[in-house]
């Protein structure tokens, strides 16, 4: 563990970037919801203080509405090893190297599941300043990632996310500009192939925030339109998302206790026909994280976060297709955060 | 048979007709959710005042 020691030694940045590993330990589900009133005092205090409908809180963004049932149902699952490391050269500047080996899912047209072992390295660069935030990442099979978040004004953010290869039009880039207002989000998005897009978020009450979100594909001549609505209170988050493409989403996450979220969704797509409900947990204990899910489509998984040392994490990842006969088992350790 | 499987494109005008009544649906809704708490704020008031009068 000289590595780890190593590591330890200079102070690592905050990793702030969603790409990245999940912090482990970062605040837990049960954490991110808004803190509980203290005692019932306080919760008379709040009942008798009336609603300032002309001074609301700032929503949280228009991407982001489903976050607290996203963290429980969608971890990031991976099938075989993986290893990250993190090293912090200053307060600013950051390396990472990273190792997988597994099998990866091939799209078929039968209902047959196809894998194909690869591996790959991945070196990134991370420059994280409070105004400017740099992440890149680059892979041996010819692939770079690039993020760019740049704070243009109090307000008013940039934020550039592109993926590049080797292959001839398979390059994407997108450019994404975020207004923050009292109590509003607006955002602009331009991507390749002719996409825009913008979205609209503002909160109603202090629990209530509602939005709405168009694009354009230009090359395929198509437009769409999406409605999302959040309630939230310090024990409980409710989403609900309607778009023109036919997709009704629902989801709930639930506070249990301190340590223990339950979060719940339900997908439909009118398009397909497709229909699927997710129930999950997401459970902190002194020394580990285990979330995990089941759906109605016989799919289980789990996800164990456990720290072994100060910067060094032991993860565990299961997923389990009982209709499709899909098992997927991956182990895996990050050293430096 | 095999070209009918690719979704063919919509004309210009078709999609541009769809467009601009996208464009009027989110414009409504960003009114509407725009005037939302001012509307609540205005009834939130009246209710104050009526307040006041039961307790004289």
């Amino acid at each position: 563990m000289g590595s780890a020691a190593s590591a330890a030694a200079p102070p690592p940045p905050p990793t702030a970037q969603p790409h990245m590993a999940a912090p482990p330990y970062g605040a837990g589900l049960a954490g991110i919801l808004p803190p509980k009133p203290d005692g019932e005092e306080e919760g008379k205090k709040k009942e008798v203080e009336k609603v300032d409908y002309l001074n609301l809180p700032c929503p949280v963004p228009f991407e982001e509405i489903q976050r607290e049932a996203l963290m429980s149902l969608k971890p990031e699952l991976f099938e075989g090893l993986r290893f990250d490391f993190t090293k912090g050269l200053n307060q600013k500047f950051s390396l990472s190297h990273s190792v997988f080996m597994g099998s990866l899912e091939v799209p078929s047209q039968s209902t047959e599941t196809i894998k194909v072992p690869t591996s790959h390295y991945e070196f990134g660069a991370n420059f994280i300043d409070p105004k400017l935030i740099l992440v890149g990442r680059v892979m041996t099979d010819g692939r770079l990632n690039a993020r760019v978040k740049c704070d243009l004004t109090d307000d008013l953010t940039l934020k550039i996310n592109a993926q590049l290869t080797h292959e001839p039009h398979y390059s994407q880039g997108m450019f994404n500009f975020d207004y923050k207002g009292t109590d509003y989000r607006a955002q602009f998005q331009i991507g390749n192939n002719a996409f825009y897009g913008a979205n609209y978020i503002q909160s109603v009450t202090p629990n209530l925030s509602m939005g709405t979100e168009i694009f354009w594909l230009g090359h395929q001549r198509k437009s769409g339109i999406g409605f999302a609505s959040r309630y939230n209170s310090d024990k409980m988050v409710g989403t609900l998302q309607v778009a023109s493409t036919g997709i009704v989403a629902l989801s709930y996450v639930q506070k249990v206790s301190e340590k223990v979220s339950l979060a719940s969704d339900f997908m439909y797509n009118h398009m397909s026909r497709d229909v699927t409900s997710s129930f999950g947990y997401d459970y902190m204990l002194r020394q580990c994280r285990l979330r995990g899910k089941f759906d109605s489509n016989g799919v289980v998984a789990a996800y164990l976060e456990e720290r072994l040392n100060m910067g060094v994490n032991f993860l565990l990842s299961a997923e389990i297709d009982h209709s499709k006969k899909n098992y997927k088992f991956g182990f895996g350790m990050t050293v430096g955060e | 048979m095999f070209l009918g499987a690719i979704p063919r494109r919509p004309s210009k005008e078709v999609a541009y007709k769809q467009l601009r009544s996208h464009l009027i649906v989110m414009a409504s809704c960003v009114a509407a959710i725009r005037a939302a708490p001012y509307i609540l704020h205005f009834l939130n008031r009246d209710a104050d005042r009526l307040e006041l009068t039961l307790e004289l």
